[in-house]
């Protein structure tokens, strides 16, 4: 008599196994998508460190190169944003393409908005190569497309929008030790003379800017800052005796 | 004839053996791993470019004084670091009427920094004062009440025994955040540069998590005497 071949699978061994294995897959779904959501989240963050590094460089190799002598701001509160326009006044030329005349001042302007997603950004000029002021915009909605968690964010650049506001990288906050209603700059008063210091209650000639930007995202862990804090008219030289 | 006693697979002793080993290996690689993933968060608030900035300040000021040589005749000697370095605090003061000053307690008298509270730092009170804009010590105390500098330490050039001293410090002063600092600062034990400490600034920032929490940056810089 022939014996029977006992090679190959039941169904029902067949059945047990795919149960097992599709119990296992959806379990590694599940951690597999909350690593990428971290790795996406790193990327967010690694932009924002980059992007508040530009712009902290950028200005403060003004301020150290040109010696900062005096701040001025003026705020705009204007449909649903918030200007903030910082003129930064400088002893020396900060200039230093070769080309074209001196430059004493440039305009630092941060716009915020709760509601307008493109709304967010920081303006500061730069010195192009034929030596005059040009616009450079640094704006968040360029920062992992500004719209982290959701779905198709429409354009990117300053134009686009994103699909529901929540999930959007903004400035959660703007602080400076500039009183926006005193009439004359920090640092200098309107006949370009040292201006008395009142901020403390006594008189020095010792001042400093101070610029606090905090950058919100619910998603993100940590804080986030654009932190400047530079003295004014400081003489970087060693005194004689 | 001898019956072949084929015996595939294998038993449950050796499956349980080779599960265990490979339990134990994976076990030790997470135990290697995971704190380096805390220790790569912290990171990120250590030597930023905003507290390198505030540190480098910090340095034009004692260097650019020129009167004598600030650095190198700081006196390393604080007991909370075995006399490996100086710890400067940053205390609030106010000026009575009649010109003295009287310092404040911190959580007790002043509860937030304010532009006008003036916090003085012992370092800054070694810098050149005099009437003229040349006026290092104000700008050194104004600045590091700006930049809310909370403590700044001056210690030598190469690191080994400050950094061996912070580590097996009980002192309340060293606090957890400013220990896990220095521990993630290198050696520089082949550096030499004479006439040169190093500073490290210990920057406040007020948490944007929780209201009332703060947080520390650090920065760290060389300083020529």
């Amino acid at each position: 008599m022939k014996k029977l071949n006992n090679k190959g699978v039941t169904l029902i061994e067949l059945l047990v196994s795919f149960s097992v294995a599709s119990i296992i897959i959806i379990s590694m779904f599940n951690v597999v998508l909350s690593y990428q959501r971290e790795a996406s989240m790193e990327t967010l963050k690694s932009e924002i460190v980059s992007y508040k590094n530009t712009i902290t460089k950028t200005i403060q190799n003004d301020i150290i190169k040109g010696n900062l002598r005096s701040v001025n701001l003026v705020v705009n509160n204007q449909n649903n944003k918030t200007t903030y326009t910082i003129r930064l006044r400088f002893n020396k030329n900060v200039n230093f393409s070769g080309r074209g005349g001196e430059i004493l001042s440039k305009d630092l302007k941060i716009v915020a908005s709760n509601t307008e997603s493109n709304s967010n950004y920081i303006e500061y000029p730069d010195v192009n190569t034929n030596g005059t002021l040009q616009t450079v915009r640094y704006s968040l909605i360029d920062l992992a497309k500004g719209c982290f968690g959701k779905t198709n964010p429409v354009n990117s650049g300053d134009t686009g929008t994103c699909q529901s506001y929540q999930n959007v990288l903004k400035f959660s906050s703007i602080n400076t030790n500039i009183n926006a209603a005193t009439s004359g700059d920090l640092g200098l008063n309107s006949n370009n003379n040292e201006q008395q210091s009142t901020e403390d209650g006594y008189f020095n000639n010792a001042r400093y800017f101070k610029l606090d930007i905090a950058l919100s995202h619910p998603d993100l862990g940590g804080d986030y800052h654009i932190y400047i804090v530079a003295p004014l008219n400081y003489p970087y030289c060693k005194p004689t005796d | 004839m001898k019956k072949k006693n084929k015996k595939n697979g294998f038993a449950m002793v050796e499956i349980l053996i080779a599960a265990v080993t490979v339990i134990g290996v994976f076990s030790l690689l997470y135990n290697s791993v995971y704190p380096l993933i805390g220790a790569y968060s912290a990171s990120d608030k250590y030597d930023d470019l905003d507290s390198k900035y505030v540190a480098f300040y910090i340095k034009e000021m004692l260097e650019t004084d020129g009167r004598f040589s600030i650095i190198n005749n700081v006196s390393l000697n604080s007991s909370a670091c075995s006399n490996t370095c100086h710890i400067y605090n940053t205390y609030p003061y106010k000026t009575n009427p009649d010109g003295t000053e009287v310092p404040l307690t911190w959580g007790v008298d002043v509860k937030t920094i304010t532009d006008h509270h003036l916090y003085k730092n012992e370092l800054c009170n070694m810098l050149r004062e005099d009437s003229n804009q040349k006026n290092n010590q104000f700008f050194c105390n104004k600045y590091i009440t700006g930049a809310r500098v909370n403590r700044i330490i001056v210690t030598d050039y190469k690191l080994a025994n400050f950094k061996n001293a912070i580590k097996n410090s009980n002192d309340s002063s060293i606090t957890r955040s400013l220990k896990n600092y220095v521990n993630y600062m290198p050696t520089h034990i082949h550096a030499n540069k004479p006439g040169y400490r190093r500073v490290i600034v210990e920057i406040e920032h007020d948490s944007y998590n929780s209201v009332g929490e703060i947080y520390y940056t650090y920065a760290e810089i060389e300083v020529k005497g």
